[in-house]
């Protein structure tokens, strides 16, 4: 019960920094998404079952404060979790290059999906500009974070194994 | 084999539900978008949980900001100033060359100033474009030659007195010898109309700045800050030119004669502009001016004037009058005298 509270605390608190304090970094108003990077350290840490229901609570938060489209990002975290919890073997969990490389696929297929429901939806989204101006520096930012965020998720995977 | 079974069933039934939440969620999206599904109560919870994070977070994050904009703000400063001096330094430029504009404006009314006054000199306006840098202060270079009337030993003035004279006309530049060059002299005398004692004013080498009076009798009357003016004489300079005044008077070496130092009223340091006396004539006659009048008595001139022209025609009208009392009395007694003697013929 305690470990599922701290993975809560941090889901919570990540989510609450990324949508203050990580805000004030950004590029035409696109900013670092911790959720996608705490989901797919946890699906290459814990597998796909993990992957897949720790997307779906970062989603549902997401979704339930700042979401425009209630289920986008929970649909988006959930397959990302799903994915990347199924790319996860036992040889690379403990290795700390291999997600944050991920970071940057992640992203990609993290957007695919967002744009994909926005054309489903028939809403405009300019393509070309967007992966000219914006998605490189999101990116950017995205591979910086990938490793303090991932080494902090070993660590709470660390202390909840030795806890069980 | 039971266990097997039951495993896969097991996870049939995972798979199923993985695929029913996918589907539900995926469903969700587009009920949610069409407005025909809303989760009131569980965003609110949501909201409710995050927004101390968030609050916390968001004044971390707007402290952050402040420091973030003082340090942008900062180098924005630092860009600015930079501007600044470098517009600064554009507008100093400028200011100087105003200056310069101001002061050539003002030295060229000074001199039209003069010209317009000294109404017995054809001036020509010349500017100073070099000095011999053998010495320093003793020959300059003007832009004016003999395409502007320019000839040699021409004297050379500015508004406040004599320069000097031209020593070399060229064809649109001439040489001009100062008047505190050494081989230069001048023939001059006392302006005070109870000395008027005549001297040569030359350059001093010993002392450059200070030409001296020299050929000074010893016992004539010369003070200190009596103003020398040219005399004239010798043909190079016109009559009456200032050319300064008696710092200090010294006995000459022999005892016969002394010299005066002279500061000179040109200050040659900062000459830029002078003219040059093409032509000179005798000036005209002042009008007479009214005597000074003792105080408290003082009286229109005007007035006195009209008063002594009424006068005048008074005295005009009565002598005319006695003129014609006289000339009728002398016209009488030639008729008189002239009927006695016919009265005398007619008795005889």
């Amino acid at each position: 019960m305690r470990i599922i509270g701290l993975w809560a605390m941090l889901l919570i608190l990540f989510y609450a920094l990324q949508t203050s304090l990580l805000t004030f970094i950004n590029f035409n108003g696109f900013s670092a998404n911790l959720m996608l990077l705490l989901t797919v350290s946890i699906a290459f840490l814990r597998g796909h079952k993990y992957g897949v229901f720790f997307g779906f609570m970062a989603g549902i938060l997401q979704d339930s404060t700042t979401g425009s489209y209630f289920g986008l990002a929970t649909f988006s975290y959930m397959t990302i979790g799903f994915i990347f919890g199924k790319f996860s073997v036992n040889l690379f969990r403990e290795q700390s290059l291999l997600p944050v490389i991920s970071s940057f696929p992640a992203l990609a297929i993290h957007f695919a999906i967002t744009i994909g429901f926005l054309f489903l939806l028939d809403r405009q989204v300019d393509l070309v500009k967007f992966l000219h101006e914006d998605f490189w520096p999101v990116a950017i930012m995205q591979i910086v974070l990938a490793y303090p965020v991932h080494r902090i998720v070993i660590e709470l995977n660390e202390y909840a194994k030795k806890r069980h | 084999m039971s266990n097997k079974v039951r495993k896969e069933k097991k996870s049939g039934k995972k798979i199923i539900a993985l695929i029913f939440v996918f589907v539900s969620v995926f469903c969700s999206v587009f009920f949610a978008a069409r407005g025909r599904f809303s989760t009131t109560v569980t965003n609110g919870v949501a909201m409710s949980i995050m927004s101390p994070f968030q609050r916390a977070f968001s004044w971390v994050g707007s402290q952050l900001a402040f420091v973030k904009n003082t340090v942008v703000e900062i180098s924005h400063l630092h860009e600015q100033n930079k501007q600044l001096r470098e517009e600064v330094e554009i507008l100093r430029a400028q200011n100087l060359t105003a200056s310069e504009y101001a002061s050539e404006n003002q030295r060229l009314r000074n001199l039209l100033g003069y010209k317009q006054s000294a109404i017995q000199f054809d001036l020509v306006a010349a500017s100073i474009i070099g000095r011999e840098s053998a010495s320093w202060s003793s020959v300059i270079l003007i832009n004016r030659g003999t395409f502007d009337g320019v000839a040699n030993n021409m004297a050379v003035v500015t508004e406040m007195g004599l320069v000097g004279h031209v020593m070399e006309a060229g064809l649109n530049s001439s040489k001009v010898q100062l008047l505190l060059d050494p081989r230069s002299s001048v023939g001059t005398l006392i302006q005070r109309p109870e000395s008027r004692v005549a001297g040569i004013v030359e350059g001093d080498i010993k002392n450059p700045n200070f030409p001296k009076m020299v050929n000074i009798p010893k016992d004539s009357d010369v003070q200190v800050n009596d103003m020398v003016v040219t005399s004239g004489f010798g043909g190079v300079y016109p009559k009456g030119l200032v050319v300064g005044k008696i710092i200090e008077i010294h006995n000459e070496e022999g005892g016969l004669l002394k010299y005066g130092v002279i500061d000179t009223s040109v200050d040659f340091q900062k000459l830029e502009d002078v003219a040059i006396i093409v032509a000179s004539r005798e000036a005209p006659p002042e009008p007479i001016q009214p005597p000074p009048q003792t105080p408290g008595t003082e009286t229109d001139p005007h007035e006195t004037a009209e008063k002594l022209q009424a006068a005048q025609q008074q005295i005009q009208e009565a002598q005319q009058q006695i003129q014609e009392a006289q000339q009728q009395q002398l016209q009488e007694a030639q008729q008189q005298q002239f009927q006695q003697t016919e009265n005398s013929e007619a008795a005889r």
